[in-house]
């Protein structure tokens, strides 16, 4: 091999980054926009769902508060807490509502997701069950010993236990003409809270269809 | 100008704007190249965990919104090259935007992102104003932002390749595609279980259906477009820094969205949103065209210098030259002045002067066997006596 020693300079190979312009080995030019990028995906991975965990929400549900949903409503428990979902008193300006609300006290919560669908309440609480064993989850809804409820609407719906890997509840459905609910309690198996279970139970029926024309 | 300084011209024009320029993808010491890998490949393992999970139970509502959206990508691909008519950007660094888009902006800046800032509008303001102007005031920041930090990301890896504001704006609406795309996919299969998963199938048509008349007018819009403001505020070689059009050009694309993302609550719930809808897809619509226009110009200005020693030796007429070097109405009138029956002929003659500005473009303006080929062809298609 020859080494040439003529001091003559050979052309740059491409991208060749010159020692001075170098800082801990890196092209000083591209820390500055790749420092940029990676403080962008910092903030949106961990900063801002950090800072969104950390305040939590304090929305307190007063006598006569009715919460909606799409095509549904109902009265929850004055002092629970709104996690999720719109009053019915304070619509959004594009005047579409959530499909899920969901509220709170202290362990419990109840989640109320309505939807489209043909069918019975039973019906659905088995399509419930399909819906989990199509996603291989844990939950297991015993629709074999579920029993009927009725809102004080006097409409029909059906009520069953479900259990999950170390949790469990009750999970309740409706369908109102076209429009189904499915209803999700969550809380201490060994509660023995007679005022909380009456709240819960009060909330449950009642879940009504939202009529034309109704205010609240 | 004598004929040696057109050709001094033609090779610092081919310089200035990386004509024919390579990707060097083997560049250790570029801290931009580091980020932009790292980052995607949380996108793709966030990506084959989503499909895992979620695959087995709505499978054929993925796959068939998948092969949808495939078509689609297909024919915007393909529009997107069509319009990347002068220093074409290599499929590689093409494939890498569209990867960005798709894998990187989507999941490890805007999904994240856009959760938590929705979630925080809720908190700090009210779960009814979350609602209605949410979207539109966190998808503009974080979405632009994604898919912005991936041009930027990219100038500085093909820093040879990406020199003018064209540059980013094509390489811009590449990573829109990819965005939308995989965007697309992702909302069909979320729609999978609604309906409480009756018709997963049925479900996940549906929206890809709605996604799919909607589509142009957003991502590969709003992306192409600061995809031109980065370029304008970093500034290259070929292109000085201008930080007041690269920012409202950003300003542009972000606000578009915002508005676009805003229309329910800016219709309150009424018909009228079908007026603001078509209204602000002939605005988007218009903007980008004055934007192209603005933008093309150095890319132009640069096939006319790469070009015109081949007008002046008659390689190519200055009729030719002129339709080459200028937009689709200038080639329309070109190929049109010959009549019915030389218009084929024309089109042809068009489509090698390309091919030959391509070629000299690559070797630096440089005569090689590539050239002199490119030019045997354009001569096959010179006009006879008989057809002019």
């Amino acid at each position: 091999m020859q080494i040439d020693v003529t001091g003559e300079r050979a052309p740059a190979p491409p991208d060749w980054v010159p020692v001075e312009r170098r800082f801990w080995g890196m092209d000083r030019a591209t820390l500055v926009p790749a420092g940029l990028v990676a403080v962008l995906v910092a903030v949106a991975m961990w900063a801002l769902p950090g800072i969104n965990r950390s305040i939590e929400v304090e929305d307190p549900v007063r006598a006569g508060d009715v919460i909606r949903l799409e095509g549904v409503e109902f009265d929850p428990a004055a002092g629970w807490n709104i996690d999720q979902g719109l009053r019915a008193s304070e619509p959004p300006v594009s005047g579409s509502f959530t499909k899920i609300a969901q509220v709170s006290s202290g362990a419990f919560s109840v989640t109320i997701v309505s939807d489209g669908f043909d069918g019975t309440p039973r019906q659905l609480l088995a399509q419930l069950q399909d819906n989990n064993d199509r996603l291989k989850q844990t939950v297991v809804i015993d629709t074999g010993r579920a029993s009927t409820l009725t809102n004080l609407r006097g409409d029909r719906g059906a009520i069953a236990r479900f259990t999950s890997a170390g949790t469990g509840g009750l999970i309740a459905a409706y369908v109102f003409d076209g429009t189904g609910v499915e209803i999700v309690v969550m809380g201490p198996d060994q509660g023995d809270d007679d005022q909380v279970e009456s709240q819960i139970a009060t909330m449950i029926r009642s879940v009504r269809p939202v009529t034309e024309g109704a205010t609240s | 100008m004598t004929g040696q300084d057109l050709l001094d011209r033609r090779a610092r024009s081919a310089d200035a704007v990386g004509w024919g320029a390579r990707v060097n993808w083997n560049q250790p010491r570029n801290a931009c190249l580091w980020v932009f890998v790292a980052t995607i490949a949380y996108g793709v393992w966030y990506t084959i965990s989503q499909v895992r999970s979620q695959g087995p139970a709505y499978g054929t509502a993925l796959s068939i919104s998948a092969l949808i959206f495939t078509v689609y990508a297909v024919l915007f691909w393909w529009f997107t090259t069509r319009i990347d008519r002068y220093s074409r950007q290599p499929v590689d660094l093409r494939v890498a935007a569209f990867v960005w888009g798709g894998f990187a902006a989507t999941w490890a800046i805007a999904l994240q992102g856009n959760t938590a800032l929705l979630g925080l509008y809720s908190k700090l303001g009210s779960q009814q104003f979350a609602i209605d102007w949410g979207a539109g005031l966190a998808a503009p920041f974080m979405e632009e932002l994604g898919k912005g930090s991936g041009v930027l990301l990219l100038l500085f890896i093909a820093r040879r390749v990406i020199r003018t504001a064209f540059d980013g704006f094509v390489i811009g609406a590449f990573v829109g595609l990819g965005f939308e795309i995989i965007e697309d996919i992702l909302y069909s299969l979320q729609a999978a279980p609604s309906n409480f998963g009756v018709d997963p199938v049925g479900s996940s048509i549906h929206i890809a259906l709605l996604r799919l008349g909607t589509g142009f007018t957003s991502h590969i819009l709003y992306s192409a477009i600061f995809g031109a403001g980065v370029v304008y505020l970093v500034g290259t070689v070929a292109q000085r820094r201008r930080i007041g059009r690269g920012l409202i050009l950003c300003a542009i694309a972000m606000v578009l969205h915002g508005v676009w993302d805003s229309n329910g609550a800016l219709a309150g719930g009424s018909a009228f949103i079908f007026v603001l809808l078509a209204g602000e897809i002939i605005l988007a619509g218009i903007i980008v065209v004055i934007v192209y226009h603005v933008v093309v110009e150095p890319e132009r200005s640069a096939m006319r210098d790469l070009m015109a020693p081949e007008a002046e030796n008659g390689t190519i007429t200055e009729e030719e030259l002129t339709a080459v070097a200028g937009a689709w109405k200038q080639r329309r009138t070109f190929r049109r002045a010959g009549g019915v029956l030389d218009r084929r002929r024309r089109a042809h003659r068009l489509e090698a002067a390309r091919d030959l500005a391509d070629a000299l473009g690559s070797a630096g303006g440089e005569e090689t066997e590539r050239t002199a080929f490119a030019r045997a062809e354009l001569a096959r298609f010179e006009a006879t006596s008989s057809a002019t």
